[in-house]
């Protein structure tokens, strides 16, 4: 019975997959982007740590840094790419929700398995390889452990917390285009904030010390820093299960705010005629 | 002199190969085969000014291609083609071209999405350098014929499909071009809609006497406007010529629809009326089709009274559509 | 010529004006630029201010640089913007289809078509800065830099208008250039880092194939740190006019491609 429930949406998966891969040359563009930008990085920093009076900042050896930089970086591409505020909005922008009313399936659900979609076809076509090139060369370049087998099991789990705490926050702001057209804009919005506060542009160990402390009451560390934090191994025994316990909660934390907000937004656009 | 010629135009195209499902999907994402696709395989014809000629055929049979090739937005792969006697794929005399010429591409709009229609005549009126004489004559006429009054001051972006075709037409006629394209203009548009955007059409050119290039599938349009029709088919001409000499050399065709609840009879009436009519069955509905010059009405009627209790009955004359058909059938064959 | 100047106001104005129709749309737009150049810069600065300098660059004079960077790249992004519809898929949809057919050249009215507000955004962020910024570095004003920093915002905002185009432009062959465009321009970001702490090579890249850094990093380093300002006004007046002329290039290009071979 429930299998039957799932197969449904699974239709609404793949065609995010094959979506996913419909442009060989972005495919090709984006991972040339990502190279870029962590070669400028491993620069950056190396210059960043030979100006510094102490070969430890914030916590943070050169080697850890780049590590994490690096594997923050490839984490982040689901960020960007976090298809449900791009359906959601360019639903409402089109019209297109009030269709997607009609039918008999929870819309939040329709846009987690297509975001789901395009989620894991950026997983195989990206994410994967770039770990993995990732990690070999910093074993092999700098002499950086590889992340243990528990470590990866843990991270895996904590990614896919991840991805639908992210979902969830794209799924929230792509329904603001209810009251704007400016969808890249919040786009914009979007990213940076999000990239910024979940720790993917810098550690939050160097944010200003109020800062970090709002920052624990809100879903972004949950996002990348701490599933990166665990790859890494900084985050060991007990505590990876408490990050993993409010990685939960912030699940269903948002899963409960999508669900108020959109039955707000079908009532207003039932009234309205989207 | 014709102001349209087209001289043995081909034009053929490279596509990439692609092959269907998520393992096809890695494979042409590292492969790069081509294969050539003719649209337009060899045409000739030349119009004369102020004629309209409706340009019908199937999608994909060479249709935009050829449109395309006219304006210049496409450069023929062998032939040529001259417009007013230029050359409109030729950067030297585009210019000559262009400025004659008025486009309609009923799936996109050529006005400036966000801004209100009457600013978008403000720019056309100065990129074609129209003298304010003209211009305002010029507007006065097209908006009263288009009936742009209502939403002249409304973004384009916030109109009808209606309203936004009656606009694209008229920025493509501000400038008095001689020669007038018009891609699809009704599709998606409802009947009364299509029915006014005809007469407005047929009122531009009675008053200004354009040459009007028509594509369509809708056939009722081509009955109301065109003298002269081109049947287009997998990138050749099938038929060029009058649209009477299509009614009359492919026969005065009627119709006879009818229901009747017991079709038991239907296979004697086909041994009955045999080589005389074509008699066709779907969905309880018996369709009999036959040249009424050659046979008797009456005849039919007849045959089909004996035979049968109608509950329903519809007698046409052969549409446009049915002649078309016929006309690939005949030439296939 | 004279046509042409006649018809760009036009454009311009009509394109403001529905603009400012959507009020709060162009105000998000605005808003959504300030605040990435802003967290950006803020990014930066955390990271600076955990050592005392980078390579003899403090944050006041990298905030300069920043600034000075936003300039004719905030220009550029309110006039040009519409070029980003060539990369994502417009060749395809066929968005030159009606500027081929009216008799005005179709780069024109593909760059005349949109004012992008947004880039007020980062203009008004760039401007904050060079205030905040000028006082904190100790740079004083002469007529003679002034001009010659006047002169470089011009050139480079010809550079950044190139360089969009050359790689808009590439999507006539390939169809979507936008991920490469967007990295491009990622490039550029970094370019607003002290040339030095880069490996050689991508210095020579950064000077020599895409001189960002000669538009950006030089001038400013010249007149921060007592160089020939006028020296790098030339070099950065050069390296705008190549790039200039290579877009063109390879704009027309595939404009007869398209004609030969469609979308």
């Amino acid at each position: 019975m429930k299998l039957k429930r799932f197969r449904k949406y699974w239709a609404f998966t793949k065609g995010g997959i094959l979506n996913g891969f419909a442009y060989k040359f972005s495919a090709f563009g984006w991972l040339i982007g990502d190279l870029v930008g962590i070669l400028i990085l491993y620069f950056l920093w190396s210059a960043i740590y030979s100006n510094s009076p102490t070969p430890i900042i914030n916590g943070l050896s050169f080697t850890d840094m780049l590590t994490y930089l690096i594997f923050a970086r490839i984490a982040a591409n689901l960020v960007y790419s976090s298809s449900s505020f791009f359906i959601v909005g360019e639903d409402i922008y089109e019209g297109g929700i009030a269709l997607s009313l009609i039918r008999p399936m929870s819309y939040r659900y329709r846009v987690l398995s297509n975001s789901f979609g395009y989620f894991l076809s950026n997983i195989i076509l990206m994410i994967v390889p770039l770990f993995i090139v990732a990690s070999l060369i910093l074993y092999f370049v700098l002499g950086v452990e590889l992340p243990s087998i528990l470590n990866i099991i843990c991270f895996l789990i904590s990614a896919l917390l991840s991805f639908v705490i992210t979902d969830g926050l794209g799924f929230l702001l792509g329904e603001l285009a209810i009251f704007t057209n400016a969808l890249f804009g919040l786009m914009l919005i979007k990213n940076i904030t999000f990239t910024f506060l979940s720790g993917s542009l810098l550690p939050s160990a160097f944010f200003p010390e109020w800062l970090q402390n709002v920052l624990k009451f809100l879903p972004f560390q949950s996002m990348i820093e701490n599933p990166i934090m665990i790859l890494m191994g900084r985050i060991e025994g007990i505590e990876i299960l408490w990050t993993l316990l409010i990685q939960v909660i912030w699940c269903l934390i948002l899963g409960f705010l999508c669900n108020v907000t959109f039955n707000k937004l079908k009532k207003h656009v039932v009234s309205v005629g989207g | 002199m014709a102001i349209i010629e087209v001289k043995s135009a081909q034009k053929h195209f490279k596509r990439p190969i692609r092959k269907p499902g998520i393992i096809g999907m890695f494979k042409t994402l590292f492969s790069m085969k081509y294969d050539t696709v003719q649209a337009v395989k060899d045409i000739s014809f030349s119009l004369e000014e102020g004629e309209i000629v409706g340009y019908i055929g199937a999608n994909g049979a060479g249709k935009s291609t050829t449109i395309k090739m006219m304006c210049g937005i496409l450069t023929p792969s062998a032939g040529e083609i001259t417009v007013n006697g230029y050359k409109p794929y030729d950067p030297k005399q585009r210019k000559h071209v262009l400025k004659n010429i008025g486009v309609v591409f009923g799936q996109r709009t050529q006005l400036w999405w966000d801004l209100p229609l009457i600013e978008s005549l403000v720019i056309l009126k100065e990129i074609y350098e129209l003298s304010d004489e003209d211009y305002k004559q010029r507007f006065e006429f097209l908006k009263e014929v288009l009936g742009l009054e209502d939403f002249l001051n409304q973004p384009v972006r916030t109109l009808s499909l209606g309203q936004r075709m009656r606009a694209d037409l008229a920025a493509s006629l501000i400038h008095n071009p001689k020669i007038l394209f018009l891609d699809e203009p009704t599709i998606g548009l409802d009947v009364l809609v299509k029915d006014k955007m005809i007469e407005a059409i047929k009122q531009i050119h009675e008053q200004y006497h354009t040459t009007i290039i028509l594509t369509t599938h809708n056939m009722d349009d081509i009955t109301d406007l065109c003298n002269r029709v081109i049947i287009l088919d997998e990138g050749q001409i099938l038929y060029d010529g009058a649209l009477k000499t299509i009614k009359s050399k492919f026969g005065d065709i009627r119709n006879i629809s009818f229901v009747s609840k017991d079709l038991a009879e239907l296979d004697n009436l086909k041994k009955d009326l045999k080589d005389k009519c074509v008699i066709t069955e779907e969905n309880g509905m018996v369709n009999v089709s036959f040249d009424h010059a050659k046979y008797n009405v009456n005849k039919v009627l007849k045959a089909i009274f004996d035979r049968f209790i109608i509950e329903d009955i519809k007698i046409e004359e052969n549409s446009l559509e049915n002649i078309v058909k016929k006309i690939y059938e005949v030439k296939k064959i | 010529m004279k046509k042409y100047l006649k018809l760009y106001p036009i454009y311009i104005s009509r394109s403001i004006k529905a603009r400012l129709a959507y009020r709060l749309d162009a105000l998000i737009g605005i808003f959504g630029f300030l605040l990435e150049n802003s967290i950006q810069f803020f990014t930066l600065y955390l990271t600076v201010a955990a050592i005392p300098d980078l390579n003899g660059w403090t944050v006041e004079m990298m905030g300069f640089l920043y600034g000075f960077y936003l300039i004719p790249k905030a220009i550029d992004h309110i006039f040009s913007d519409q070029i980003w519809q060539l990369s994502n898929g417009g060749i395809a949809r066929g968005i030159l289809d009606k500027y081929l057919i009216k008799p005005i050249n179709p780069l024109f009215q593909l760059v005349a078509e949109m004012i992008q507000l947004e880039g007020f955004g980062e203009l008004i962020l760039g401007i904050v800065f060079l205030v905040v910024f000028t006082p904190q570095v100790g740079l004083v004003l002469t007529f003679s830099n002034v001009s010659a920093m006047i002169l470089v915002v011009f050139f480079s905002m010809i550079f950044f208008f190139s360089i969009k185009l050359i790689f808009g432009s590439i999507s006539f062959w390939t169809k979507r250039s936008i991920e490469v465009m967007t990295t491009v321009y990622d490039i550029s970001n970094f370019a607003k880092y002290p040339i030095q702490i880069f490996h050689k090579v991508i210095q020579f890249i950064l000077t020599y194939i895409i001189p960002f850094s000669v538009v950006i990093f030089f001038p400013i380093d010249a007149l921060l740190n007592g160089g020939n300002v006028w020296e790098q006004t030339l070099y950065v007046a050069i390296a705008s006019i190549v790039m200039l002329m290579i877009a063109l290039l390879i704009w027309s290009k595939g404009l007869k491609k398209y004609e030969s071979a469609g979308s």
